[in-house]
């Protein structure tokens, strides 16, 4: 069975994060781990190595841009601003239903406690 | 603040040059706006938020260079590497640990190998040193094994043996360089023959000496060591073609050696490698005694010839020599040829490959903890391999993920143990034992490196394969996490294994502690405390054996002065040292037995010294019977001797020995003449070499009756003042002759220690790496006795309320890990037994089965183990059973 192409493969839970926190905005790297750990209440603590670097493999993926900074931040700022692209939120659309696939696998095998409505008996 | 912010820059540039110029200064303005707002936390936070970050810098930084760089086809090898680097910095703790268990017997096996390679695979620092050879004349009759040559066996090994095409000679002795006014002790070599080009040493300035140079009749000259060239005579090149008194006589200086020239001898035939100057003898070599053995022989085989060769025409040689000469008598002379190198390491050899084997053992055992915490940290992990296998990985695919954080581990304890190494080698150098004589000083070449890299990681990802590849295993699961039974039974055999390694080592440690103890506490025959020696060297050009008075005339002189010391007991002087003299330093003898028979000249070998009347008290060395020297022992007094009470045992069995008749060497005028001597008196046997080897038989003359030259000291003094005597001392030998000098000042006790320093040595590393392998052991049986009460909870749990008494419940918890350490104790004594031979030789007066020290080990170990099971065992006696229960 051939791999999956590159831009199918799992992405790794940084690009995840990522990806994710960037949503519809426009961010720079150190709002993405500022914000990426107040939504998450901590559990999720990017450092500046991981960051940049994933940030810097999807550029290269195409899954990220960056784009100019806000009006606001245009004089004398030299932080760089990045945009999710359509490709990348169709890669963490894809990421996710393909966690919530794996997550199903694991509920069905008794790993994961069921957390929907009541089953029917 | 400043070197947190320097070193985060310098941990940038292990990311990709892409990353850093787009993204540098940003992280480091982020860096410094997040440490200030951890500093407000304090110190603690910030230095912690500081390891955190350099930490994820490295990690990412490496993956992505690997990840940019990685050769087509390596992308899932690459990918494992760069999420086990991932994963462990997500646990650095565990990481750190592990890392250091590995990190310390890696340290070890570094400076192992650096030794092993400096002292016995680096080659001889001469061109094509494989065809340099040792010959030494052997008369076992004489109790000469390998010995020094007589002139006679010189000329002829020089002159009638075609397969070596040039031979040079060694013979080690003191002078004093200088005049009146700046006269220096030094440690001189007389060379016979062409003992420079024999070994193709080329000078640092000048021409060395040929032999031509070593003709009776050509001009004295002499070569400076560099040390010497640079502390005399400030390294002025205009030093060559100068002249120089030595020993009273003027001689130029032709050379300088080069800056790390060391001769490399076998050990004991030089007093010391740090030779200050060289000269040849120049002497008579065919007129000297035939019983005066004075060089000690190396030869270069000559183009073609091989070593079998030189050994066929040495036999002949020497079988013609017997028959010329009827000195020999039926003595069996024989000249053998060693390869240099391997008479130069053989001592050494036995000690250090000791050191290698303990350090592999210790690693050993430290992979095997860390093969068993892994087998752990698998069990952990089973529902995230359940995941990825459900995802559709297949089982290479996780064993190799495992294997790749295994791998982390390791190198990191490997590079760690690498700089580890470079401090112990360090610590080595300044610490050395004498004796242990290395051919380069160790370092950690590339060689070393690349050894010590391939052992540990060979070590480590061979134990850790079989944990991994429960990480492809489908679980048992009504089992849960921590109990599956294949891993525990796994960890339980790796925990036996590594008591066995560690019961080898333990057992090592107590008999090398035991032989050090005997070897301390033996008798060497004196009483050092409070002993000081020194040496005094009478030049040759103003004190020649031709004229004996004023040699003996200087003795008595200053002997007389030093009794008149306040501090000073008893003093005396003497040729041999204790514990200081070569083993191979004997001298024929002949003796009339008991029943009027003369016993052959040569049928015995024996130390013979000479000493002053009061060397036995100051030496300590007591008296059994007869009487010591006195003044009516005098030059033209018949002869008498000391002896010791083995040669008197072995001569004299009836117990009659004072008033026989012993023959030997007697050195006056001239040269050697054997002479009858009486004995006198019977003393105990002194060690003259090593305190671990019989003695060999040893007779003392008083000096009177055969006068020496170079005489060392011996001075028994009362309290302390030692100091006071040495600068009294000083000042009386330059008010009997200003041109000569007190050297080698040293108390007696010293030569006791430095014949006890490779041993101690010895002791010391063995028993830091039994020291280690304990803990690391007993560290492991804590683990698995842990893993195997947290697996057995629910089974402690219906135990306990069946009515299991805490007894009991103790009982089957220490009883799980006491009987893998039993099975551990008792492979390792098996493999103990089996090492006996090897070990026989590095101890002294204890056996290798002792079995007080294979019982002494097991029980250590057993009361470690005991201890380090407390925990487990508190741990299950408070296990709950309606919480076990529920718990499942």
């Amino acid at each position: 069975m051939p791999l999956p192409a590159p831009s199918q493969r799992p992405l790794t839970a940084t690009a995840l994060h990522i990806l994710l926190v960037l949503g519809e905005r426009r961010l720079h790297g150190y709002a993405m781990m500022e914000e990426l750990e107040a939504r998450t209440g901590g559990a999720v603590n990017l450092l500046p190595g991981s960051l940049y670097t994933t940030l810097a493999q999807l550029v290269k993926a195409g899954l990220v841009r960056e784009v100019p900074p806000p009006e606001y931040e245009r004089q004398g700022g030299e932080r760089r601003y990045y945009q999710r692209t359509p490709e990348g939120r169709t890669a963490a659309e894809r990421e996710a239903r393909r966690l919530d696939a794996v997550v199903g696998l694991a509920r069905e095998q008794g790993l994961v406690p069921y957390r929907g409505p009541a089953r029917p008996s | 603040m400043k070197a947190a912010r320097a070193l985060y820059r310098l941990l940038l540039r292990l990311h990709p040059s892409a990353v850093r110029d787009r993204h540098g200064p940003e992280m480091e303005r982020w860096f410094q706006r997040s440490l200030a707002r951890q500093r407000e936390r304090g110190r603690i936070a910030a230095a912690a938020y500081v390891l955190a970050v350099a930490a994820d810098a490295v990690v990412s930084g490496v993956a992505a260079r690997m990840t940019a760089s990685r050769p087509p086809g390596l992308g899932g090898l690459a990918s494992d590497l760069a999420a086990a680097l991932r994963a462990s910095a997500r646990r650095p703790g565990r990481v750190l640990l592990l890392a250091l268990t590995v990190a310390l017997p890696a340290a070890a096996i570094t400076a192992a190998w650096a030794l092993v390679d400096a002292a016995l695979l680096t080659p001889l620092p001469f061109p094509d040193p494989g065809r340099l050879v040792a010959v030494y004349p052997s008369l076992p009759s004489h109790g000469i094994e390998r010995g020094r040559v007589t002139g006679t066996e010189f000329l002829t090994v020089r002159d009638e043996v075609p397969s070596l095409a040039s031979v040079g000679g060694v013979w080690s002795r003191f002078g004093i360089l200088g005049g009146e006014e700046d006269p220096e002790h030094v440690d001189l070599v007389w060379t016979a023959g062409s003992f420079f080009g024999t070994l193709g040493v080329e000078a640092h300035l000048g021409r060395l000496p040929t032999a031509a140079d070593d003709l009776a009749g050509a001009p004295p000259v002499l070569v400076l060591s560099h040390d010497l060239w640079v502390r005399r005579y400030g390294a002025d090149s205009a030093v060559v073609g100068r002249r120089v008194l030595f020993d009273g006589e003027p001689r130029t200086v032709v050379a300088v050696l080069p800056k790390d020239f060391r001769p490399h001898m076998p050990a004991g035939v030089l007093e010391t490698e740090d030779v200050d100057v060289w000269a040849p003898w120049r002497g008579l070599y065919a007129e000297q005694p035939q019983a005066w053995r004075f060089f000690t022989l190396v030869g270069r085989l000559a183009p073609g010839a091989t070593l079998d060769r030189a050994r066929e025409d040495l036999r002949l040689v020497a079988a013609d020599l017997q028959q010329r000469h009827a000195e020999y008598g039926d003595a069996d002379l024989a000249l053998l040829a060693e390869p240099l190198r391997e008479d130069v390491v053989e001592s050494v050899r036995a000690p250090l490959f000791g050191v290698l084997v303990a350090a592999l053992a210790c690693l050993l055992v430290a992979c095997v903890n860390v093969a068993g915490l892994l087998a752990v940290a698998v069990g952990e992990r089973q529902r995230e391999f359940a995941v990825r296998r459900a995802l559709g990985a297949g089982r290479l695919r996780l064993v190799r993920q495992v294997l790749a954080e295994t791998l982390v581990v390791f190198v990191s304890g490997c590079l760690a143990g690498m700089a580890g190494g470079v401090l112990l080698l360090a610590a080595f150098q300044r610490l050395r034992p004498e004796g242990l004589e290395l051919m380069a000083p160790p370092r950690l070449t590339p060689a070393v490196a690349a050894l010590t890299a391939l052992v540990v990681l060979a070590a480590g990802l061979g134990f850790s394969l079989a944990p991994a590849m429960r990480a492809g295993a489908r679980p048992d699961p009504a089992r849960g996490a921590t109990g599956d039974p294949r891993l525990q039974r796994m960890r339980g055999w790796l925990v036996s294994g590594q008591f066995a390694l560690c019961f080898i080592l333990v057992v090592g440690s107590i008999l090398l502690l035991r032989s050090f103890d005997t070897l301390r506490t033996a008798d060497v025959g004196i009483r050092p405390a409070g002993v000081l020696t020194a040496r005094v060297s009478l030049p040759s050009s103003r004190y020649p054996y031709a004229e004996p008075e004023p040699i003996s005339g200087f003795w008595e002189a200053l002997l007389a002065a030093a009794t008149h010391y306040p501090e000073v007991e008893a003093v005396g002087v003497t040729l041999l040292r204790p514990l200081d003299t070569p083993a191979d330093d004997t001298e024929p003898l002949a003796w009339i037995d008991a029943s009027g028979e003369e016993v052959p000249w040569g049928t015995v070998g024996a130390h013979l010294s000479v000493v002053s009347a009061g060397w036995f008290d100051a030496a300590g060395v007591e008296l059994v019977a007869g009487r010591p020297f006195d003044t009516g022992d005098a030059l033209d007094a018949p002869l008498v001797a000391v002896v010791d009470e083995g040669l008197a045992r072995r001569a004299w069995p009836d117990g009659e020995a004072v008033g026989r008749q012993v023959r030997v060497n007697r050195f006056l005028r001239a040269g050697t003449e054997p002479a009858w001597a009486t004995v006198v008196g019977i003393v105990r046997a002194v060690k003259l070499t090593d305190p671990a080897v019989a003695s060999p038989p040893q007779v003392w003359l008083h000096h009177l009756q055969s006068p020496r030259r170079s005489l060392t000291l011996t001075l028994r003094t009362r309290g302390g003042g030692q100091e006071a005597v040495v600068g009294r001392l000083r000042s009386d030998v330059r008010a009997l002759d200003p041109g000569l000098a007190l050297f080698d000042v040293r108390p007696l006790r010293t030569f006791v220690s430095a014949s006890l320093s490779v041993p101690r040595f010895l002791l010391a590393l063995i028993g830091a790496f039994a020291l280690l392998t304990a803990t690391l052991a007993t560290v492991g049986v804590h683990g698995l006795v842990s893993q195997v009460v947290s697996a057995s909870h629910r089974e402690l749990g219906v135990r306990i309320a069946l009515g299991a008494s805490p007894s009991t419940v103790a009982r089957a918890v220490v009883g799980t890990g006491m009987w893998r350490v039993g099975l551990g104790v008792l492979a390792g004594a098996v493999g103990a037994a089996g090492l006996a031979p090897a070990l026989r030789t590095l101890l002294y007066g204890v056996s290798p089965l002792d079995p007080v020290s294979f019982a002494g080990a097991a029980g250590a170990l057993a009361v470690a183990s005991a201890l380090a099971l407390i925990a487990p065992a508190r741990r299950a006696l408070r296990t709950e059973p309606a919480g076990a229960l529920r718990d499942g």
